[in-house]
């Protein structure tokens, strides 16, 4: 690394949820997903939790944009960026007990971890720097119209059941800084400066002593 | 080959390439199938005013009705929508309130109008435009503009314009006089590097258009028109659109 270049490193494994399906996952591997909706109880880091935008490419990491709260939401840095929230949780020991990345770009998903970041930031063990133990112990059908159909989405029901102290797996972390967004290109001017008529040329001067030289 | 020299097209213009730009299922009609569509009644009094701010400004022993005559005159002879004629009076007051003390313009021996011709980066054939009314004597071209509402700021096609004359005159400043009945301005083009290249962007595009076939019919296949377009006003214009486009 002392040429300081990113050489890849361990990627924060990351758990899921699926708002269609109304389950959570546990991602071990592009073949490994395991069901962990059973049970799914985890210790949710609302002090340290992103609001931003990702871009999913296929064939390239995801590529971010986002502050962390209170920050407010950074610009979107294009219209392929949707809009997302990202946090880290510790799972219970019987669904894995490590670290994960929780992101969601459902709105609903979105929904329900702001309900639980207010209640979060409602109690008075977030000002003693603890941390929620999580539980989704039901879910919540939520049937929209989508023009074309309607479709059914299932909101997580997310209760804060305890409170344990920031354990070790959950440190606190540098807030992310969000992209630059380019100035928005706009065409060159025409010009729209209002310009007075040329000043009238006097004429000459007649030459002093009449003595004209060819 | 190239897409113009495919068709037989020997120059573009800047009136060309904006209609190009804005109406391309109109620039195929008219310039490729030759169906050119009438001139409406505005553009005839811009002509006029045009002609009377001519004569006012090279004969200032005159006075404004002898000028307005012209103008009338002008207009007499091409159109004879009324309504349209009653702006010429304001208009060429409003022209003549904003150039009076350009003094007199300057002509080419041969001509009323001054011919430039510029080369376009990456294009074939040169650009031509012919300048409304240049003055040596201050550095300044002057491009009259009538309107039925006055613009803020130079349009941006009126700008493309300017830089063609601006590149054929370097160190001059371009302007353009707006006028309405009752209100008129003149601005100072700015960028006009920028506007060239735009217009030459325009006009490369517009040559791998016509690389794309020597049938003008297989051309109008690719594009549409948008009769909303103001382009499209004038009634025969847009039969023939609906003849050419089916729809």
């Amino acid at each position: 690394m002392a040429l300081g270049i990113p050489t890849g490193g361990n990627r924060t494994p990351i758990v899921k949820y699926d708002a269609r399906a109304g389950r959570w996952f546990r991602v071990d591997g592009k073949d490994n997903v395991i069901d962990v909706t059973n049970g799914f109880t985890a210790i949710f880091d609302l002090a340290q939790i992103d609001i931003g935008w990702t871009q999913f490419v296929a064939g390239s990491p995801p590529d971010v944009s986002y502050a962390r709260v209170p920050a407010a939401m950074p610009p979107q840095p294009t219209l392929d960026h949707k809009r997302g929230v990202r946090l880290h949780v510790k799972l219970a020991k019987s669904i894995g007990g490590d670290m994960r990345e929780l992101m969601t770009q459902a709105s609903i998903v979105m929904q329900a971890i702001d309900q639980l970041h207010d209640a979060y930031t409602a109690a008075p063990e977030a000002a003693q720097g603890k941390l929620p133990v999580v539980a989704c112990p039901a879910t919540e059908a939520v049937t929209i119209n989508t023009g074309t159909g309607k479709s059914t989405n299932y909101k997580p029901v997310l209760q804060i059941v305890s409170w344990v102290a920031r354990p070790a797996e959950l440190p606190f972390t540098d807030a992310p800084v969000p992209q630059p967004v380019a100035a928005v290109a706009v065409p060159a001017a025409t010009g729209s400066t209002v310009v007075p008529p040329p000043a009238s040329r006097a004429a000459p001067p007649p030459a002093a002593g009449g003595d004209t030289e060819f | 080959m190239s897409g113009y020299a495919q068709h037989g097209i020997e120059h573009v213009s800047a009136s060309s390439l904006n209609l190009w730009a804005s109406e391309p299922a109109l620039w195929v009609m008219e310039r490729l199938m030759k169906l050119r569509s009438l001139v409406g009644p505005a553009a005839h009094v811009g002509t006029a005013v045009e002609a009377g701010v001519e004569f006012a400004l090279r004969h200032p022993d005159q006075d404004r009705d002898a000028a307005l005559a012209v103008a009338h005159a002008r207009y007499d002879e091409v159109c004879s929508d009324a309504a349209a004629r009653e702006k010429i009076a304001g208009m060429l007051g409003q022209a003549l309130a904003q150039l009076a003390a350009y003094g007199k313009p300057d002509v080419p021996e041969d001509s009323r109008q001054h011919r430039v011709e510029v080369q376009l980066d990456g294009v074939p054939v040169p650009c031509i435009g012919f300048t409304d009314f240049v003055f040596h004597g201050h550095g300044v071209i002057v491009d009259l503009k009538t309107s039925s509402t006055l613009p803020s700021a130079i349009k941006v096609s009126h700008a493309r314009q300017g830089a063609v004359y601006a590149r054929a005159f370097s160190n001059y400043s371009m302007r353009f006089a707006y006028c309405t009945p009752k209100k008129s301005a003149v601005y100072e083009l700015e960028n006009p590097a920028d506007h060239l290249a735009a217009l030459a962007n325009i006009a490369r595009r517009l040559d791998r258009f016509l690389a794309l076939s020597k049938d003008p019919q297989e051309l109008a296949a690719i594009v549409c028109p948008d009769f909303d377009s103001f382009y499209w006003s004038e009634p025969q214009a847009r039969a023939n659109g609906l003849r050419i486009y089916g729809f």
